[in-house]
């Protein structure tokens, strides 16, 4: 899932749903922030992340890797 | 956590001057991005001198000292890059991921069909996709990028929902007998690349078949 901009939480429901399903095997969502990490995850647990993150970009090393890092998530 | 754009768009790789940023084409969205933008640029252009200096210490790239420092941290586990298309004169871009394209130690000979693999990818279906494969094709790997099985999963899919909606996907039926005959074959688990070896293997049976039969031999179908 990759547009924050849209209805995150209709949007997740409908990959756990592909995910329960067997059609994918694993689900994900890209740049996201915190807040809707955090919303997503009531609905089904985010196995992956894909943030930018460079020497030029980094974001990520505030909040988001971190979090990303106590959660165990991949 | 898989980042992407460890690279910063192209911006860290050593290639990127301020006076190519400047000339960069007004359709090219980096143009308008920030980080190729003052301020931001000279403190950019300053780190990228450094991972010049530390590449040459380690007779590596600055892309991949840059692609490296992305992954040193703890939380991160890949990272995304892509490489531009391959030019002649240039050098080749997967020369530092050993993975992608392997050294081999003390010679650099290309196998038989590196290079006919290669000129497809300057072609006109030369999608990144196929330019990424082609050192697959060339050298099987052990291990997959993506399997025949999972790709042979997507296909059934699409087959099945188009036969729902009733919409003829006359290709992907033909992906589909070719990634059985894969499977059957025993790569099922190997990288769709495989499906160049099957390809080839069957042509090889079918022209010895045209010839038994056009000799009047009485040799058994193969």
């Amino acid at each position: 899932l990759a547009d924050p901009e849209q209805n995150i939480e209709e949007g997740w429901s409908t990959f756990a749903e592909l995910k329960d399903e067997g059609l994918v095997r694993h689900i994900g969502v890209s740049n996201f922030d915190l807040a809707q990490l955090e919303r997503v995850r009531q609905i089904a647990p985010v196995e992956t992340l894909q943030p930018p993150y460079s020497l030029v970009d980094r974001d990520v090393e505030q909040e988001i890797l971190p979090y990303a890092e106590a959660q165990g998530s991949e | 956590v898989i980042v992407y754009s460890p690279m910063g768009s192209g911006l860290l790789t050593g290639r990127m001057t301020r006076e190519r940023i400047e000339h960069l084409p007004a359709d090219d969205w980096r143009s308008n991005d920030a980080r190729f933008r003052e301020p931001e640029l000279s403190r950019h252009l300053v780190l990228v001198d450094r991972l010049v200096a530390v590449a040459e210490r380690h007779d590596t790239s600055p892309g991949a000292v840059a692609v490296a420092w992305a992954l040193r941290n703890p939380a991160v586990n890949g990272a995304i890059v892509g490489f531009p298309p391959p030019r002649p004169g240039r050098p080749d871009p997967g020369r530092y991921w050993p993975s992608a394209h392997r050294r081999r130690r003390g010679r650099d000979r290309r196998r038989p069909g590196e290079a006919g693999s290669m000129t497809v990818g300057l072609g006109a279906i030369g999608s990144p996709l196929l330019r990424g494969r082609a050192p697959l094709v060339v050298e099987l790997p052990d291990q997959a990028w993506f399997d025949v099985e999972l790709a042979h999963k997507d296909i059934r899919l699409a087959l099945a929902t188009a036969q729902r909606d009733g919409v003829p996907l006359p290709a992907a039926g033909l992906a589909d007998d070719w990634l059985t005959t894969a499977s059957s074959l025993g790569y099922g688990h190997r990288d769709i690349a495989a499906l160049y070896a099957v390809l080839a293997q069957r042509a090889t049976t079918s022209s010895e078949r045209a010839e038994t039969s056009a000799s009047g031999s009485s040799r058994g179908d193969v």
